[in-house]
């Protein structure tokens, strides 16, 4: 994979910025910063499942 | 003995017999020893000897005893047999009478493991304390496992059906049978050598209920200072083995340990839309507030008609200016009122007045007010002064009151 996934940071992130964006006293402007970086964690950890859905992990074998 | 005395076969040998009977320590005796000339005869009774490298024992074990041995028990087994000492006067001989036995390896193992699980247990190797989390989204799993099994193969597949992105290391090792215990022990130390979130050690099948690798100390103090959590998925029958004790989690199905070890995919996706729709909800929201106060501001009259702005104040001007003039006017009024009423009171008092309420004056004919009959003769023109004119008229009678 390109892109470095971390699943747990990655996800943790994700509920942070969704629970500051439904917080009431964040001003609209940053909601939206927030919320492209929430929508883009998403589609990261989205294609990285689909990628490796094609792909089928490694499997390494070590005698 | 006195001399010339002597004893008969039977009773030397009676003697011998009660001399063993009354020996309370040969009644209940524990003996090791291997098995030889062993004849199972018809009756169902088992003859046979026990021996070490230097010396023989007859052994007998009757019907209702030997129908009770689990196993099939052959010559050159070692066993422990349980039972007493006795004399069999018609042999002169001396044997012991087997009540029960089992196999000496076997029993020695289950003791042995049930020393070292307490051992352990007491040394805190297997408290719930000492147990890790295992990593909700590993990034790589390690398998330890016997090389090519059914499962290990299901553990790949249930994987990587539920987490595809994982990495999957396989250790294959020897899982038993000689040096199996040594195997898994180098197989576990190339692990600790990998980036590792989770390692399941599994045992990959078999019918085979030699287990005796996975209660190896060696290998389960090796498991004990693992970093990396571990998870065994050594058979159906959780804690088992000490390998199942030491372990931070117990699967008993090869898609048991696959849960255990990953999230699944379907509920990711669906953490993942719900979290996009949280934000597109809490989003939208926050939008239509600040859409809804812009409206509401922009809804104040005085942006759709700047004249609202000074409107009420010219409203107010003007019922000022009303209040003004009733005022004016009802002080004009009351004063109004006043002077009429002292006029009605000042006409009252007037001669005027009395004619209005009916009253008349008489005049004589040169306008003086008559008010006796004394001042006017009969055929006198007179006048009667009334409300509204006079009415003139001739004096035709005259009558005096009689007592005025």
């Amino acid at each position: 994979m390109a892109k470095e996934i971390n699943f747990e940071r990655d996800l943790a992130r994700l509920e942070e910025i969704v629970a500051t964006i439904e917080g009431k006293t964040l001003p609209l402007e940053k909601s939206i910063g927030l919320y492209q970086e929430g929508k883009a964690i998403i589609k990261s950890l989205e294609d990285a499942l689909k990628d490796a859905e094609k792909k089928i992990a490694e499997i390494i074998t070590v005698e | 003995m006195k001399s010339g005395e002597f004893y008969t076969v039977s009773s030397l040998n009676l003697h011998i017999k009660e001399l063993l009977d009354g020996d309370v320590s040969l009644r209940y005796v524990r003996l090791k020893g291997e098995v030889s000339n062993l004849k199972k005869h018809p009756s169902g009774h088992f003859y046979f000897s026990l021996k070490d490298e230097k010396s023989l024992i007859s052994a007998v074990m009757f019907y209702g005893d030997a129908s009770r041995v689990k196993f099939d028990l052959k010559d050159g087994d070692e066993i422990i047999a349980y039972g007493s000492i006795g004399v069999y006067a018609q042999r002169g001989s001396y044997q012991i009478y087997v009540t029960s036995i089992e196999l000496f390896g076997q029993g020695s193992i289950l003791i042995e493991l049930e020393k070292l699980k307490r051992r352990l247990y007491e040394e805190g190797l297997f408290d719930e304390s000492r147990k890790r989390p295992i990593a909700v989204y590993p990034r790589a799993i390690g398998i330890i496992t016997a090389r090519g099994s059914a499962a290990i193969a299901d553990l790949i597949k249930n994987i990587q059906r539920r987490y595809p992105i994982v990495q999957i290391y396989v250790f294959p090792s020897l899982v038993q049978g000689e040096g199996a215990s040594k195997d898994l022990l180098r197989a576990f130390d190339l692990a600790t050598h990998c980036e590792l979130s989770t390692l399941i050690i599994g045992r990959g099948g078999g019918a085979n209920e030699d287990l005796n690798a996975f209660n190896d100390e060696l290998l389960v103090r090796a498991l004990a200072t693992s970093r990396i959590p571990i998870i065994s998925a050594i058979g159906h029958e959780i804690d088992n083995t000490l390998v199942d004790l030491v372990a931070d989690e117990r699967a008993s199905t090869p898609t048991a340990a696959a849960e255990l070890s990953t999230p699944d995919k379907h509920e990711l996706y669906e953490l993942l839309s719900a979290s996009l729709e949280r934000m597109n909800t809490s989003l939208s929201n926050k939008s239509q507030s600040l859409s809804e106060r812009l409206n509401s501001l922009a809804r104040q009259p005085f942006f759709a008609d700047p004249r609202s702005i000074y409107e009420a104040k010219s409203r107010d001007l003007k019922e000022m200016r009303v209040r003004l003039t009733n005022a004016m006017r009802n002080s004009y009024l009351n004063a109004n009122r006043e002077v009429r009423a002292y006029r009605q009171r000042l006409d009252a008092l007037s001669p005027f007045g009395v004619l209005r309420r009916g009253y008349s004056i008489l005049e004589d004919g040169e306008g003086k007010v008559v008010s006796s009959i004394e001042e006017i003769e009969i055929g006198q023109d007179i006048r009667t002064i009334v409300n509204d004119g006079i009415i003139k008229s001739k004096v035709l009678v005259k009558e005096k009151k009689r007592n005025g």
